[in-house]
């Protein structure tokens, strides 16, 4: 078997396909350095500059509350360019992002993100159908097929030959490249190259192995079945495409028929009714009691508009937080369906290991929730009470005795003494070893493909026609 | 010998490859109609070199090919009309049936109104089985490839027929019904060049056959003078010998 | 004699397996994105019967595009509603695709599926002629009739070219007319014109990189080697040139981003109605009416401030990122499609300025203290103009290139070695 891997992998390195990878990986991986090695700066800056050294900004009203720069993204993106990093937080764990309805007024084409998993999950399975597509039916129509197995070398030993020498093929653009891309990052941000770091890159290129491994007993399995290797090409490209854009694409449309989100627009015209509802018909019912002879006193007013601004603000937040829920559910959902596709099951345990993508953020949330009840904690040892807020402030009046009183919704109390005991915010990222534990499910789905798809390959190639 | 009936003619041909290989040296063969012409030498001799410089696919390097007095550099695509081709081992359109093959090839050389019958009759002629007549040629040995190869050649109707190593891979009986349908062909006046390994079939068809060794032609007898000589054994010699550019 | 030719590749195309299965995909693909594409306008336009502005009302919101289906471009960010009030543009959307978090690729679109899948299928459909009838004799014997090689490349061209252009045209055809079933769609007899004019855009694509695959063919003796680098040469020409002008903008040309820009007017609402809260409270909220106004106008002006800035540069950017991007024949076909279809970017940009404009003038009446507006109007630019303010050069173009390569395949057949 070691003749077969070292002919096939000699075979695999004077190609001018190998070259050519070889080439536009370097290059891929080197523009990967540079691009987020420069994002990376950029966005710690402006993270250092919000923060002053330590967050948040004590207050006792509302606090901004910034997410660290992530310096793994250049692993795996996961979208986070694009999210939120400032949140606000007020008592009562009331927290949201800059707005629930992110106006992205000017939009750019979009340009893939340039990380490793994109250049990985593209860029070289696309490489390992090349160099397998021919692995049998080439052979077979060269007719050196009949002349190896008419040696004493078992059809397993044969195939597994194949495999080995593809990966390894594969696997030497890669590592160069993902060499070239850590000492650019090294040489321009020397801060993140800690043992955690490493040890995050190499988890990701044992998962790229698993996951191009299986890109290439998908290409020995249908090179196996399909006689010309043109065809077995394009039925490979084709599996690709399905694999790529049509099953992200559907989980995405089955999710939004499945999982139903109020359009912003009705979202936005419930509101006025909801608000009339939970709002300004307790403050007529006030009114009414006033009138009634049940309320007298200003302080007694002033406390029952108080209560019903409070459970207003509630409700708002509910609201709100409903339609948030619903649209984060829809999106689990989608990333849920699309687990079908081997492809995003790789991306969603890259992302996990860069400590980016949605679960990343779910993180970050989770780390402000549990922030949020020191925070309430402390403000109410400072102020005495906690006042719940949403983005609304009410304010009317009524009559009491002829006099008019103005209501207003409550205002936490800005504190002014000392504050020097404020409550950091301290952001826990998931290590490594929390990462893998999260992406064990989607990296248990790329074993099971690979095990499926290696008994394919084999069972496929043993009792197939090598004439 | 009348100038008339001079169909393929070789004049002074020579071809130097770019990377200094000398094809052909100094090549003069002629062919008349109702001739076949046997070109007998071993692998590299420059027997293809010969025939792809008749077709026009390389030009040669000094001297001229002519086609029923045409000369193929200058007027190629006029010459080609004079001549049918039957390459070695040649693929065909797989998909196609060996019919539509035909077909589209006659269709190619001029023929353009012929029917199914014509088809027919052609494929017939070289004995090709019936029921492969409306079969993908895909399926087809090399033995039935080689047979529609020749009808393609027969159905364009050309004074001359080049063909290129036309029985190798056959087995001895499909390599004499092959050679009896090129003396067919002989007795209707078509000049016949072909290029070849087989000494056997080379004495038995060719009215004239040359020695090619190393670009040149060493050697030309024609088929009375075989009678009294063993090609077998020149040829052989030949081959054996100092090779002529040492 | 090219009839001959033509009608004999058709035929076996239509023979052959590859050719059934590449038909099969690009079935799927074209009706599978015209189908998500429908329901996503239809889901859009009951969005817009919600919106849409009643008689008076200070909203300026446009009906989506049917066109859009085929062409999406940024047709959902022209659909938003934009509520015009003192305090300044209320930006809605309606329902927020599921894909926004996750898609690898944006909605694959007719204009997507045939920028990307097309022209990888015309690619190697072309690659494969040449190459592969050499391979196995057929060339030769071809060559050896009384057929010139332009005669026999033409026929090639041609004959693949309508193997492929037929049943796209069909499929596509037939897609449209299923979606004319819906009377709550139409297209009209603008629209009609303007989708007939995008896929005669599409077939002068698909036809560019028929000609590229030949060129290449023709230049190159093992197929198996040469199929790498024509790949490579796809991924460079569909998604590596048209991003380039992009990416050599943005280093150029300093813009925040859209995330940094929504931080920075949070910041600037919340340190203003703070600061009016503070205001408010010294005088016990009494006649707070004088002092919101007067932070409200803080904030207009600051935004105000804030986005002429940044539209400013944003235009620049998209400006030399365009002119840049559009020498690649795949970034020049979007662009052609997207302007044509009424969503490309120049539209929006030229609705988002009439947004505004409406914008000032209902401002002002609100000030003199109006209480009815007039609607909201927003008209397409005609063909015409779409043409002479930038298709006609993608257009022209995209021509160009296509005999351009057909050229250069021509020239090196004619050298080709056929043996």
């Amino acid at each position: 078997m070691k003749t077969i891997i070292k002919r096939e992998l000699l075979d695999h390195l004077q190609s001018i396909q190998f070259i050519v990878l070889l080439v536009f990986s370097i290059t891929l991986f080197s523009a990967n350095g540079i691009i987020f090695a420069k994002k990376f700066r950029q966005v710690d800056s402006t993270f250092q500059q919000r923060t002053a050294g330590s967050q948040p900004h004590p207050d006792t009203q509302i606090i901004f509350l910034f997410r660290q720069s992530n310096p793994y993204l250049f692993l795996a993106e996961g979208g986070d360019l694009d999210r939120p990093s400032a949140y606000f937080l007020m008592a009562k764990g009331y927290f949201s992002a800059s707005s629930a309805f992110l106006s992205r007024d000017y939009k750019l084409p979009d340009i893939p993100k340039l990380d490793w998993s994109f250049i990985i999950k593209t860029i070289f399975s696309l490489y390992v159908i090349l160099l397998g597509y021919a692995a049998v039916s080439g052979e077979k129509e060269e007719g050196t097929l009949r002349l190896v197995l008419s040696n004493p070398v078992g059809r397993v030993r044969f195939l597994a030959g194949k495999y080995i020498a593809i990966l390894c093929a594969a696997l030497v653009p890669l590592l160069a490249g993902c060499l070239v891309s850590s000492v650019i990052l090294a040489i321009v941000l020397p801060q993140i190259l800690t043992f955690d770091t490493v040890s995050r890159i190499l988890f990701l290129l044992l998962l790229s192995a698993a996951y191009l491994s299986l890109f290439a007993f998908l290409s020995l399995l249908v090179s196996s079945l399909i006689r010309r290797s043109s065809i077995a090409l394009l039925v490979l490209l084709a599996v690709w495409v399905v694999f790529i854009v049509l099953i992200p694409d559907i989980s995405g449309i089955l999710a939004q028929k499945l999982a139903k989100v109020p359009s912003d627009y009705q979202t936005a015209k419930n509101l006025g009714p909801f608000v009339q509802k939970e709002v300004w018909d307790k403050i007529n019912g006030i009114q009414a009691r006033i009138d009634r002879g049940e309320l007298r006193t200003e302080e007694a007013v002033k406390a029952e508009a108080e209560k019903a601004y409070e459970s207003g603000q509630e409700k708002l937040r509910f609201y709100e937080k409903n339609y948030e829920d619903s649209v984060a559910q829809r999106a689990r959902l989608a990333r849920d369906l699309s687990r079908l596709s081997p492809i995003a099951l790789f991306q969603y345990a890259a992302d996990d290991i860069a400590l980016s993508g949605i679960h990343g953020e779910e993180e970050f949330l989770k780390n402000i929730s549990s922030y949020s009840k020191i925070y309430d904690a402390y403000v109410m040892k400072k102020t005495g009470k906690l006042i719940s807020q949403s983005n609304w402030m009410f304010s009317s009046s009524v009559k009491v005795d002829g006099k008019s009183i103005d209501l207003h919704s409550p205002q936490p109390e800005a504190y002014r003494g000392d504050m020097s005991d404020f409550p950091k915010f301290v952001e826990r990222p998931a290590r490594l070893s929390e990462a893998v534990r999260y992406a064990l499910g989607d990296i248990a789905g790329l074993l099971v493909w690979n095990i499926l798809l290696a008994g394919l390959a084999f069972s496929m190639f043993l009792r197939s026609d090598v004439r | 010998m009348s100038k008339q009936n001079l169909i393929l003619k070789a004049d002074d041909l020579s071809k130097r490859y770019e990377d200094g290989v000398l094809a052909l040296d100094h090549l003069n063969l002629e062919v008349r109609a109702g001739e076949v012409y046997c070109l007998l030498g071993a692998n590299c001799a420059g027997k293809t070199t010969a025939i792809n410089l008749f077709l026009n696919f390389i030009p040669p390097t000094t001297g001229t090919c002519y086609i029923n007095g045409i000369d193929v550099t200058k007027d190629p695509l006029e010459a080609k009309k004079y001549v049918a081709f039957v390459s070695e081992n040649v693929m065909l359109y797989g998909n196609f049936t060996a019919r539509q093959n035909l077909d589209f090839f006659a269709k190619l050389g001029g023929k353009t109104a012929l029917s199914k019958d014509a088809y027919y009759q052609v494929m017939r002629r070289v004995s090709l089985q019936e029921k492969a007549f409306e079969q993908r040629v895909k399926t087809f040995s090399k033995g039935m490839r080689q047979k529609l190869g020749i009808s393609i050649a027969i159905i364009k109707d050309a004074p001359a027929i080049l063909l290129d190593e036309p029985t190798s891979g056959l087995d001895p009986k499909a390599a004499e019904e092959f050679l009896e349908i090129l003396q067919e062909l002989k007795s209707e006046g078509k000049a016949i060049f072909m290029s070849t390994h087989d000494i056997f079939r080379a004495k038995e068809i060719g009215d004239r056959v040359g020695i090619m060794k190393e670009g040149r032609l060493v050697l030309e007898r024609t088929r009375e003078e075989l009678q009294f000589e063993d090609l077998i054994k020149i040829y052989i010699d030949y081959m054996k010998s100092e090779p002529l550019t040492a | 004699m090219i009839g001959t030719i033509v009608k004999k590749e058709i035929a076996a195309n239509l023979l052959s397996y590859k050719f059934f299965i590449i038909i099969l995909l690009i079935t799927l693909l074209l009706f599978t994105s015209f189908f998500v594409l429908y329901k996503d306008y239809k889901g859009r336009q009951a969005d817009y019967e919600l919106v849409r502005a009643k008689p008076g009302e200070p909203i300026a919101v446009l009906a989506p595009n049917p066109l859009s289906i085929f062409a999406k471009g940024l047709d959902e960010a022209m659909t938003r509603s934009f509520e015009i009030s003192p305090i300044g543009i209320d930006v809605r959307t309606g329902q927020k695709s599921g894909n926004a978090v996750f898609a690898f690729f944006p909605a694959p679109d007719f204009v997507y599926v045939v920028k990307v899948v097309l022209s990888l299928v015309a690619l190697l459909f072309g690659f494969d002629q040449v190459s592969r009838e050499r391979e196995n004799g057929v060339l030769r014997l071809m060559l050896s009739n009384s057929v010139s090689r332009a005669t026999v490349l033409a026929g090639k061209w041609l004959g693949n070219f309508l193997s492929l252009a037929v049943p796209f045209v069909l499929v596509t055809l037939i897609g449209f007319a299923l979606m004319n079933l819906d009377p709550g769609l139409r297209f009209g007899s603008s629209g009609t014109g303007r989708f007939l004019l995008l896929v005669a855009i599409a077939l002068i694509y698909i036809g560019l990189f028929l000609s590229l695959g030949i060129f290449v063919s023709a230049l190159t003796r093992r197929s198996a080697s040469t199929l790498v680098i024509l790949l490579l040469i796809w991924t460079l020409l569909v998604f590596v040139l048209p991003n380039l002008g992009t990416l050599v903008a943005r280093q150029i040309i300093d813009v925040p981003s859209v995330k940094a820009l929504s931080e920075k007017r949070t910041q600037i609402w919340t340190s203003e109605i703070l600061l009016q809260i503070g205001e408010q409270r010294a005088v016990n909220f009494r006649g707070d009416g004088a002092i919101r106004k007067r932070h409200l106008d803080a904030i207009n002006a600051q935004l105000n401030a804030l986005e002429a800035d940044y539209r400013i540069k944003f235009d620049r950017l998209v400006r030399l990122a365009k002119t840049i991007n559009r020498l690649s024949p795949a970034a020049g076909f979007v662009y052609a499609a997207t302007e044509l279809a009424g969503t490309g970017i120049d539209e929006e940009s030229r609705l988002k300025s009439e947004v505004i404009r409406h914008k000032d003038a209902v401002l002002l009446e609100m000030d003199r203290g109006v209480k009815e507006h007039p609607a909201f109007v927003y008209r397409y630019r005609t063909v015409g103009r779409v043409l002479a303010e930038g298709g006609l050069f993608d257009l022209a173009w995209l021509t160009i290139s296509l005999i351009l390569f057909f050229a250069l395949g021509f020239v090196a057949f004619v050298r080709y070695d056929v043996r």
